[in-house]
């Protein structure tokens, strides 16, 4: 025989209908709208993953400085295959005004790898036609057959497409946000491709050949190390500690060659040196032979001189004996004595004279006989200065020698090390070609393939909960309505009790309404769900992502979770409220003795008015209602803060873009030196260096960190100088890392093992970035030079360099990006979800302040009984609720400004990037202001539903 | 005025239900009670008197007849004037008590005399009620007798013309039941309240002034006692 209390299940329902319609609703749009997000989710996940294979997506792709040229088959020695993805980024002009409106990235066709879904129009066949992606159309209101202007070339968009590795449309993988208004991806012919004038970004698409054994990230680093090393060899070797050994043996061949440079140089003077020494020698040895000559002509005169002396001195001594003679004759001849005398007289003179001429000359001789030894001593000390000069040349000379013989060994070893890697010599090196690895992103750390599908997963999980929360709140409202039936039904559920009637049979009897509501709400909301919710979800999908087209795929998982776990939860809430209920004696629900606890005692209140205190009573005795309604508008208020909190935060944080950057205009060079060598430098702007790296944290891996070296009087950044191994962070990485200062950060190199440990010294005010800053200097001594990048801040456009040379300019538009995309795609939807929640808040108000008037129907009815006027009893039952919904309505907002806090840092943390969530004051008042009224609103519901308690009521009933 | 006819009742008639279902409860019922007189009304299950009982309350209405009180025709009264009727005139004690769970016995008298402008001092009333080393207890902690005494303090306390009495003794033992009767009796005796209880406990009729049996919606008997006994002489 069929259970006869099973008629009454149907009049259970008819006698609440309107909180059994109200929760029906709820799980219903919740149920409808979770499974329309799982069958989205999961069809269009189905459809992204079916693309690797429809779309043969990449295995990773990278990018080199210049054409591959020879190292092709290098590179695809790695075991992978190689499809040339070349690119041109330019300006896009939707409406030809003159005025960018987007940067489009130009591909030709693609037939190999990473294919196209044509969702609109056809391919581009010939010149002057290019495909677009749907979703930038779709945001920009370009249509198909329209014309754009593709770096001053108008084009006719023939078809929008989703482009199975532009997914999501980052512009750089490294890029915090992806930006489908700004950032378009474009297909055009090779003709087009080529007549398309700009500057070729050189990426190759790779494919594995077959299945790497290790994992993604290993396989992927250790393609990345093969590649750069085998770019930087030119070939020459795809192992890193050759091309290490390489590097070495080049870098010592540079020393030696400089060395060899310097010996030269200093080999240069010392022959000049010689040269002079020479030419000097041989006019001493001139001036000597002059000297000598010089000598030897004095000589002669000397010689003639002391000849002429001696004639002089005979002729003296024969006149002094012809005056002896005269003399002895002026005895004998007077006269003739005289006249011989006065002859004699005459030659002595002449004699004298003759003398006193040779005198002179022999002074006249002796005096250039001086002077002549004069200017020997002088010639021989300068001989012998230059005698010592030469000896000195000559030991210099010899000290060349030897260096010049070491250099010779050393340049012989290397000859030896370079033979040993395979290198004839050194002079080979000269000849290779190398290349740049400039960037490398693996299929896995795609986020252009990747952010979407990922983010089908954070949205199934986020509605995963929701689901969970929303329905175990319904269910313990579903609880309270039989805990309430079970209370009015007290006497009947007695007497069933004691005539036989098991507690299970009961149990099940008063939980198979909301059971019931359930499986009917999980029917119907999955119906909605595969139908008209699942296009409300795929429509926002397709508004975020550029994504393939999809098939609706039958999900279990969906259904399980949707079906299957509300009704396990609704049933479990509230048959475990129903059987703790339910356990009391059948003698004591014949009494209405339905108190679980022993018998309480009254909570003793202060001396104030009877009303206050009766009102106090009623919050007390309803305190369990107001305890669930303090947990669903927490919950809604939570819901609400996000939802209006995230377009004012996303505006405020764009409104304050202006002042987050370092500078207005932050470029990146190629290169710091030119072609000749010579360092880039601009006209205006202040030099900084910059690196990426890696984080190393417990809180996030792989998180790209932008390390900075300042100019020590840097008017951007002014962070001072710091201790060795101390830098400054920015506040975001602070806040987002959980760093202070004295905390220890370890940064790892993209492609390589290296890590670098720095100790936080000062967290700056930084905000949008996630930086560490350290003095220029110091970013030198800590970095190779080769994986730095050079660049300048300044206020205006960087002047006095070739447009060839620099590679990005980063201005606020950059830092706002992932703003301006989750405005776009969620923001307008925070509206509506906030009326949702408006609504959810209530329906919550609604059911719970009516089950706090039934429970108090009794009491509300004896009231009337005795001659309390309706607006008496409304300000014992409603103000209490009502004073009760607006503080909770404050606390709860506050709790729920702090709990989005930590459920957006939490999503933030597995985002990259990073900004705070603010709730304004006015969002705040919205969300208060708006709960209460929405309160008010139903309190005029609730002044109506004591209007027609019924004083009968008191007369049936019996606490 | 005519304090013999203090409370008219006159050719009430009640039925419930419609059709051929309908069923008359009363069938035109007609008595009077004089001001200050402890009536009560007498009969088996189901012959009309707590249906009575309920529209000389204001909380049920007549389908015809008329009852009045000092003059004043409660079937001319809205809702406000019916409320203000209850408020200024009536008390009320039930067979089950109906206290408000959540207030202590103190807050339920309370409750009653708020609707005074000139209540009874409550401490006094519960001094006298029995009750006031129970003032701060929740009606669950307290017994029957000792609930049903709350019931009566929160009826009296607004010092009311008519107190209505359910069944007043129907949920309590023989001892307890005479301990209400003579609360109800000293009560009647001390305000000069106008009694109306409602009982089948024929004992009862031996210590009221006046008493109404009824049986199937109509009166069979409207007896004057002049030999009333005290409800401590009582015995059944």
């Amino acid at each position: 025989m069929r259970n006869p209390l099973n008629a009454r299940i149907i009049r259970q329902l008819k006698a609440n209908r309107k909180i059994y319609l109200a929760l029906f609703i709820m799980l219903t749009v919740v149920i409808g709208f979770t499974s329309g997000l799982f069958v989205a989710n999961n069809s269009m996940e189905a459809a992204a993953k079916s693309s690797f294979t429809d779309h043969n997506i990449e295995n990773g792709h990278f990018e080199l400085e210049d054409e591959i040229g020879g190292l092709r088959d290098d590179i695809s020695a790695a075991g992978i295959t190689l499809y040339d993805q070349y690119y041109k980024d330019f300006s896009e002009d939707k409406d030809r005004d003159g005025t960018e409106d987007a940067v489009i990235r130009v591909f030709t066709v693609r037939d190999e790898v990473n294919l196209a879904s044509l969702l609109d129009g056809r391919m581009p066949q010939s010149s002057g036609e290019i495909v677009i992606d749907r979703m930038h159309a779709d945001n920009t209101g370009i249509k198909t057959d329209d014309t754009i202007n593709v770096g001053g070339i108008s084009l006719t968009v023939t078809g929008l497409i989703a482009s199975s590795d532009y997914s999501t449309l980052y512009k750089k993988n490294t890029d915090t946000m992806f930006d489908a208004i700004t950032f378009d991806i474009g297909f055009v012919t090779t003709e087009q491709f080529a007549a398309l004038e700009g500057k070729t970004v050189w990426q190759y698409a790779y494919k594995f050949s077959e299945t790497p054994e290790k994992n993604e990230k290993e396989t992927a680093e250790e393609l990345a190390e093969k590649i750069a090393v085998i770019a930087a060899t030119g070939g020459i070797t795809d192992n890193k500690d050759t091309a290490k050994e390489l590097s070495n043996i080049a870098d010592e061949a540079d020393i030696l060659s400089a060395k060899g440079d310097e010996l030269k140089a200093k080999a240069e003077p010392l022959e000049t040196e010689g040269d002079e020494l020479k030419k000097r020698s041989e006019e001493l040895e001139a001036e000597g032979k002059k000297l000598k000559e010089r000598g030897t002509a004095i000589e002669a005169e000397g010689k003639e001189l002391e000849a002429g002396k001696a004639a002089l001195e005979q002729q003296g001594a024969e006149l002094k004996e012809r005056a002896a003679a005269a003399q002895a004759l002026m005895q004998k001849d007077p006269s003739k004595a005289a006249a011989e005398l006065k002859k004699i007289q005459t030659e002595s003179d002449e004699l004298t004279a003759k003398g006193e001429k040779l005198a002179e000359k022999a002074e006249d001789l002796q005096k250039r006989g001086d002077e002549l030894k004069a200017e020997s001593d002088e010639l021989q000390a300068k001989g012998e200065k230059l005698k010592k000069e030469g000896e000195k040349l000559e030991a210099r000379g010899n000290e060349l020698q030897k260096e010049k013989d070491e250099l010779e060994a050393q340049g012989d070893k290397l000859k030896e090390r370079l033979n040993a890697i395979g290198v004839e010599d050194i002079d080979a090196l000269e000849n290779i070609t190398t290349n740049k690895l400039t960037d490398f992103v693996p299929e896995y750390a795609n986020q252009a393939i990747h952010f979407a599908t990922n983010d089908f997963g954070s949205d199934k999980t986020m509605c995963e909960y929701l689901l969970i929360v929303l329905v175990v709140i319904l269910a313990f409202i579903f609880g309270i309505t039989a805990k309430n039936a079970i209370t009015k039904d007290a006497s009947v559920i007695g007497t069933l009790r004691a005539s036989g009637y098991t507690r299970t049979e009961l149990i099940f009897h008063y939980t198979a309404a909301p059971i019931l509501v359930t499986i009917i709400a999980a029917v119907v909301g999955n119906i909605l769900g595969y139908t008209v919710l699942k296009k409300v979800v795929v429509n926002m999908y397709y508004a975020s992502y550029s994504l393939p087209k999809y098939v609706t795929l039958y999900s279990s998982d969906a259904l399980i979770k949707t079906s299957v776990a509300p009704l396990l939860i609704m049933s479990a809430v509230t048959i475990f409220m129903t059987a703790y209920k339910m356990r009391l004696s059948p003698l004591k629900f014949m009494r209405h003795d339905l108190s679980t606890s022993k018998r309480k005692k009254a909570v003793h209140l202060p001396k104030w008015s009877f009303l206050n205190r009766f009102r106090t009573r009623v919050f007390l005795r309803s305190i369990g209602d107001y305890l669930v309604m303090f947990v669903g508008l927490t919950f809604v208020m939570v819901m609400m803060c996000f939802c209006l909190g995230l377009p004012s935060t996303i505006n405020g944080f764009i409104e304050r873009s202006g002042e987050l950057v370092i500078a207005d205009h932050q470029t990146m060079l190629t290169s710091d030196k030119d072609e000749d060598d010579n360092e880039i430098a601009p006209s205006n702007g202040e030099k900084f260096l910059m690196t990426e790296l890696e984080s190393v944290s417990e809180i996030k891996n792989g998180e790209v960190i932008t390390v900075y070296g300042y100019t020590p009087d840097s008017r951007y950044i002014n962070e001072g100088e710091f201790e060795e191994n101390n830098v400054c962070v920015s506040f975001d990485y602070a806040d987002k890392f959980h760093l202070k200062t004295g905390d220890t950060i370890s940064l790892k190199e993209k492609y390589s093992s290296a890590v670098y440990t720095f100790t936080v010294s000062r967290v700056n005010a930084r905000e949008g970035t996630l930086a560490v800053y350290m003095p220029i200097e110091t970013f030198k001594n800590t970095f190779n030079e080769n994986d730095t990048l050079t660049g300048y801040f300044s206020d205006e456009p960087l002047k006095g360099i070739d447009e060839d040379y620099i590679a990005k300019v980063i201005t606020a538009d950059d830092l706002t990006a992932m703003a301006r995309q989750l405005d776009h795609s969620i923001g307008n939807y925070a509206k509506y979800f906030a009326v949702v929640c408006l609504i959810i808040a209530a329906a919550l108000l609604y059911l719970l302040t009516k089950q706090i008037i039934e429970k108090n129907s009794v009491s509300i009815s004896m009231t009337k009984v005795l001659g309390y006027y309706n607006k008496e009893i409304n300000s014992v039952y409603i103000r209490t609720t009502t004073v009760c919904v607006v503080i909770m309505s404050v606390v709860c907002v506050y709790l729920g400004t702090l709990l989005v806090d930590k459920l957006w840092r939490a999503i933030m943390t597995k985002m990259s990037g990073w900004f705070t969530f603010s709730v304004k004051i006015s969002d705040v008042l919205i969300s208060v202001g708006g709960t209460v009224l929405v309160y008010l609103l139903i309190s005029l519901a609730d002044m109506k539903r004591i209007k027609k308690v019924p004083m009968t009521e008191a007369l049936k009933n019996a606490e | 005025m005519d304090t013999s006819k203090f409370l008219e009742i006159c050719d009430i008639r009640k039925s419930y239900g419609e059709g051929d279902s309908a069923q008359q409860v009363l069938r035109g019922m007609s008595f009077t009670v004089a001001k200050g007189e402890f009536c009560v009304i007498l009969g088996p299950s189901g012959s009309g008197k707590s249906t009575l009982l309920n529209i000389m309350g204001g909380i049920d209405s007549a389908d015809s007849g008329y009852i009045s009180i000092n003059g004043d025709k409660l079937k001319d009264m809205d809702e406000r004037a019916l409320t203000d009727y209850r408020r200024k005139h009536l008390g009320y004690v039930f067979q089950l008590y109906n206290l408000i769970p959540d207030l202590t016995v103190k807050e339920n008298v309370e409750v009653g005399a708020y609707l005074s402008d000139k209540p009874l001092e409550i401490d006094d009333l519960l001094k006298t009620l029995g009750l006031y080393e129970h003032r701060h207890k929740l009606p669950n902690q307290l017994s029957g007798g000792q609930q049903q005494r709350t019931s009566i303090g929160r009826a009296i306390v607004k010092n009311p013309d008519i107190l209505l009495c359910d069944e007043p003794t129907g949920a309590l033992d023989y001892n307890t039941s005479k301990e209400i009767l003579e609360l109800i009796e000293s009560v009647n005796q001390k305000y000069g309240n106008t009694i109306i209880m409602v009982t089948h406990n024929e004992a009862i009729q031996n210590m009221a002034d006046h008493t109404v049996k009824l049986r199937d919606g109509v009166v069979r008997k409207n007896i004057i006692n002049p030999n009333k006994i005290t409800a401590a002489e009582l015995d059944w």
